[in-house]
């Protein structure tokens, strides 16, 4: 008879997708087992947004390695911030060690500009200009222009 | 497709291609722009299509 342990650490989360209303992430189950008994849920930590290093009990999910936190999950929940995860893995016997942690931007990519306009033009250049559109929740760092 | 050096500036929402970056009069140029933040890139805007005239 094998006795069984605690599980092992799930894999560190990532980004399974994000903007300014929900972070999901996902991770996978512990590469070393689950200890010989099969993993009933898993906890979910973070960090509140604080960027103090200092993890708190989230929320748990039962059937899938992923989970998502919005306002409705917690009220520390906004976007534009960064949201620091760490996963651990249940089985009847307690509660396995925590992941790594994982850092996750409540943003999502910008939104596209708008189509460049001609503002002038004469046979040795060309002048174009476009409008802002969402940032997605980040600021804007730059614009490229790609032509051909 | 050529790429651009980016603005460098999020309140720059103008650009000016020259000569120098290969222009060449008579030719018809399709030009986009996308942008940046910290999670990545936008998408492609649609295209403004200009005849570079002589």
């Amino acid at each position: 008879m094998i006795a069984a342990n605690v599980p092992g650490q799930p894999t560190t989360p990532e980004k399974f997708s994000a903007d300014v209303s929900q972070i999901t992430i996902r991770w996978n189950e512990p590469v070393s087992g689950n200890g010989g008994s099969i993993i009933t849920d898993y906890r979910v930590y973070w960090d509140a947004g604080t960027g103090s290093g200092v993890f708190v009990y989230l929320g748990n999910t039962q059937s899938y390695e992923t989970f998502t936190v919005n306002a409705n999950v917690s009220p520390s929940f906004s976007g534009s911030k960064t949201f620091s995860f760490q996963v651990s893995a249940v089985n009847v016997i307690g509660e396995g060690e925590v992941s790594g942690s994982f850092s996750v931007l409540a943003a999502a990519v910008p939104t596209a500009p708008s189509a460049p306009t001609l503002v002038e033009q004469n046979p040795t250049f060309i002048k174009i200009a476009w409008e802002a559109q969402s940032d997605g929740g980040s600021p804007i760092l730059f614009y490229t222009v790609l032509w051909d | 497709m050529k790429l651009s050096p980016n603005t460098g500036n999020p309140n720059i929402l103008t650009y000016t291609v020259t000569q120098a970056h290969g222009l060449v009069t008579g030719s018809i140029y399709a030009f986009k722009v996308i942008s940046t933040n910290a999670v990545g890139e936008s998408s492609v805007s649609e295209p403004l299509l200009n005849i570079m005239a002589a």
